[in-house]
């Protein structure tokens, strides 16, 4: 009896020092790419831990456009920064993420029913970058339905589309007047030197 | 609602030049060479910069959806591009 727990508290401290170390590998530090395990355990558990009575949720505002397209809008002021604004995750900060910033266009995403969609934007994902958009109220629920709704929309988005929310992005000033000579350089404007613009853009 | 936005937009607001684009400079320049996997961009003045051109590579012609086959040698074009180790990878280039 005394060795069997011996043997059991044995595997129970390797278990414990062999995920501490593949979690703390590298240090503390969000380089390190998460491995094919963290990302299935990861994964699972946020379905898991999603509340019953939130999963199957459906979403009430109908598929119109003009509801897809208040979910673009509202996706391309606050979601793009991380998501980008055609849900690829391919932004300055999304890689560098850890866990990574996922693919919204992708089956791991769109395989999520509309009420877990609706949860994660709501009330976000712990250790990692998703905040908890939700305040509780009933305009930030409709809001969270039509994100719903544009991120299904997402894997379908035109270019007509994602150019119409680049100029919805937050951007600074400094962004702005570089769209300008950018724009003004294409058109043969204004600009005649062509350039290597990449002294505000190293990031 | 607005109170947290409003937060994370002053929040954010210094770091905003980083976060609308992929992480790499933008080449602005006429092409000198373009094939399937690289494109050349000649600056007036400077160094030519290239960057490879992947499948995820988009073609922006004006407002639509372009193609490689568009381009050619002297097309202004402005490439929007991210760092992959060492080397540039085209994430967007637009032209007219």
């Amino acid at each position: 009896m005394k060795t069997a727990a011996i043997v059991l508290l044995v595997v129970a401290v390797g278990l414990a020092a062999g995920t501490a170390a593949l979690l703390l590998r590298g240090g503390i530090g969000a380089r390190v790419e998460p491995t094919p395990i963290e990302k299935a355990v990861a994964r699972s558990l946020r379905r898991l831990l999603i509340e019953g009575s939130a999963r199957g949720l459906q979403n009430p505002l109908p598929n119109t456009p003009e509801v897809v397209h208040t979910g673009l809008a509202h996706f391309a002021d606050h979601c793009s920064m991380c998501h980008a604004n055609d849900g690829s995750g391919q932004t300055a900060m999304g890689p560098n993420f850890h866990p990574r910033t996922p693919d919204l266009r992708s089956s791991d995403t769109q395989g999520l029913t509309d009420g877990e969609l609706l949860y994660i934007i709501e009330q976000g994902v712990r250790f990692t970058g998703m905040p908890a958009w939700g305040d509780g109220s009933e305009e930030s629920r409709q809001a969270s339905w039509a994100l719903v709704r544009f991120i299904r929309h997402l894997p379908a988005l035109t270019t007509a589309e994602r150019l119409e929310m680049e100029s919805m992005n937050p951007k600074s000033r400094e962004e702005r007047e570089e769209e300008k000579a950018e724009e003004r350089f294409l058109e043969g404007k204004g600009e005649d030197r062509a350039k290597r613009s990449g002294g505000g853009h190293h990031h | 609602m607005k109170r947290t936005i409003l937060a994370i937009a002053l929040l954010l607001g210094p770091l905003s030049p980083a976060l609308a684009h992929g992480g790499g400079p933008h080449l602005k320049g006429t092409v000198s060479v373009i094939s399937a996997e690289q494109i050349t961009v000649e600056a007036d003045g400077g160094k030519p910069a290239s960057a490879k051109i992947t499948p995820e590579t988009r073609f922006v012609r004006g407002k639509a959806q372009g193609k490689r086959a568009d381009l050619k040698q002297g097309d202004r074009v402005v490439v929007h591009t991210r760092k992959h180790g060492d080397a540039l990878e085209a994430l967007e280039i637009r032209y007219k």
